[in-house]
């Protein structure tokens, strides 16, 4: 069982890994980090892949959606770790 | 013996060190891998070797800066491992890719245009390349190679003729963390956009094509599929413009010495942002003939090698027409600069939600929300008109709205 900060701090080093100049201290954790850091979607799918390989949950792409910012994503992760 | 050179990158590259060898003498290599790691002011490129050999010695030591054409690794083996007059003129050819040897450069009316293999004079390749890349003309030069022909050494004794700024880049270099000058790689830019907006009558078209067929694809595709094999709407888009552009011949090739000359293949040139650090330009060649699962892997194979580098000698050169995706987070429409002697530079614009007349089978109008993005062609007007460029751009419509048959 891992902790909400572990999640959290799993998400910001694939962030970190996909767009290394991207400023992760700033980013609000309940808006869309697309938005926040600029990332396209090449960017955004290589932070799932990064993220699903890290934690063993599943993100259908159905569910891209559903974690959009930087809390949702970590709910996300939470409920099904 | 034959050697390997300091590959070129760019007709502004005329220099470059080697930063980290990749094999040993004694080594035997296969076509493909990698030798050595190229700097150049600009970017670390990974240098490969275009036939199988076996390294026999190294010529040059870290860190040395030398010249384009500079025999760094001497090898032995591979096709050309023979005797006799052959093997002597051979000895003259270093292994460039092809790709690297261009059909011949942009024609210009200020610039000095090397003729390339005219009938008369003989050139080595090597000599060739950097006379091409270094807009030189090398009519009247008196070769000092086999029967005469022109060999590097002769080309480093005739100085260039075209100053620093009139030589432009075809395309510009790619960057790896901590190896690449932003000041370089921004002159490189401007080089080639200049001599572009200068030598180019550009005009522009645009049409905003209907997505929801292609993004029902792609999500149907993606439902049961790991990210890892996930795909995005650019690629099945990048699959009816490779398709559209072969069919359309009048975009796809290079405008030449007064000439355009068409492309069977279509190499498509991928503009990849380096998030605020500029551009590179890989290219995906023969990419009609890719479905869109493998243009998707191809596509985040170039952008992941843009980023960390990896970017090979052979994918930095022959685009015969470049695409430009501002992003999904970017503008409605990007009206692109054409890579000399390139022809065409599509746009893709951001993809968004837009309402949209529908007038269904003898219905009423209505409006209905649609995913939409507009498609923009900025083309070489010497070479085409509006009226094919309407065609090409509706024609890659019409391909997508059956995206189960890109």
């Amino acid at each position: 069982m891992k902790t909400r900060t572990e999640i959290t701090d799993i998400i910001l080093t694939a962030i970190a890994d996909v767009a290394p100049d991207a400023d992760t201290d700033e980013l609000d954790q309940e808006e869309d980090f697309r938005d926040e850091l600029d990332l396209d979607s090449m960017d955004f799918l290589n932070i799932v892949i990064r993220v699903v390989k890290a934690t063993g949950v599943q993100i259908p792409d159905a569910d891209a959606n559903k974690v959009l910012t930087l809390n949702s994503m970590t709910d996300y992760l939470m409920e099904r770790l | 013996m034959k050697t390997l050179e300091m590959p070129s990158f760019g007709a502004d590259m005329v220099r470059g060190r080697v930063v980290e060898w990749r094999v040993a003498p004694g080594d035997r290599v296969c076509k493909g891998d990698t030798v050595a790691l190229i700097e150049t002011a600009k970017g670390v490129i990974d240098m490969e070797v275009f036939e199988d050999v076996t390294i026999e010695q190294l010529l040059v030591s870290l860190d040395e800066e030398c010249d384009v054409g500079t025999p760094i690794i001497a090898v032995s083996g591979g096709r050309s491992d023979n005797t006799g007059e052959e093997a002597d003129e051979q000895q003259d050819q270093p292994m460039v890719p092809p790709a690297l040897i261009p059909a011949s450069a942009s024609a210009s009316e200020t610039i000095v245009v090397p003729r390339l293999a005219p009938s008369t004079v003989k050139i080595s390749p090597a000599a060739r390349l950097l006379a091409w890349q270094q807009q030189r003309d090398t009519s009247g030069l008196d070769g000092s190679g086999p029967d005469g022909a022109i060999v590097l050494s002769d080309l480093h004794r005739q100085r260039p003729v075209s100053s620093e700024s009139e030589r432009a880049p075809l395309l510009v270099n790619q960057a790896r963390a901590g190896g690449f000058d932003p000041v370089a790689m921004r002159g490189a830019i401007a080089a080639v956009v200049s001599r572009s907006n200068r030598d180019i009558p550009h005009y522009y078209l645009s049409l905003e094509v209907d997505l929801e067929k292609c993004q029902a694809w792609v999500n149907a595709y993606n439902a049961d599929a790991d990210p890892e094999h996930r795909m995005l709407v650019n690629a099945p888009l990048m699959c009816a413009i490779a398709q559209a552009l072969q069919r359309h011949k009048e975009f796809n090739g290079f405008y030449q010495q007064g000439e355009f000359v068409a492309s069977e293949a279509v190499h498509l040139g991928v503009a990849i942002a380096l998030r605020g650090h500029g551009l590179v330009t890989p290219t995906i060649h023969h990419a009609q003939t890719l479905p869109p699962a493998q243009m998707m892997q191809r596509l985040k194979s170039l952008v992941e090698r843009a980023k960390y580098g990896g970017l090979k000698v052979s994918e930095f050169q022959d685009a015969t027409a470049t695409l430009s995706s501002i992003g999904d987070r970017g503008a409605d429409q990007i009206f692109g600069v054409i890579f000399p002697p390139q022809v065409a530079m599509i746009g893709i614009g951001k993809v968004s939600l837009k309402p949209v007349v529908e007038t269904s089978d003898g219905g009423s109008p209505r409006i209905a929300i649609r995913s939409r993005v507009n498609i923009s062609l900025g083309a070489d007007h010497r070479v085409s008109d509006g009226y094919s460029g309407t065609r090409l751009l509706n024609d890659i419509n019409k391909r997508l709205q059956k995206p189960e048959a890109l």
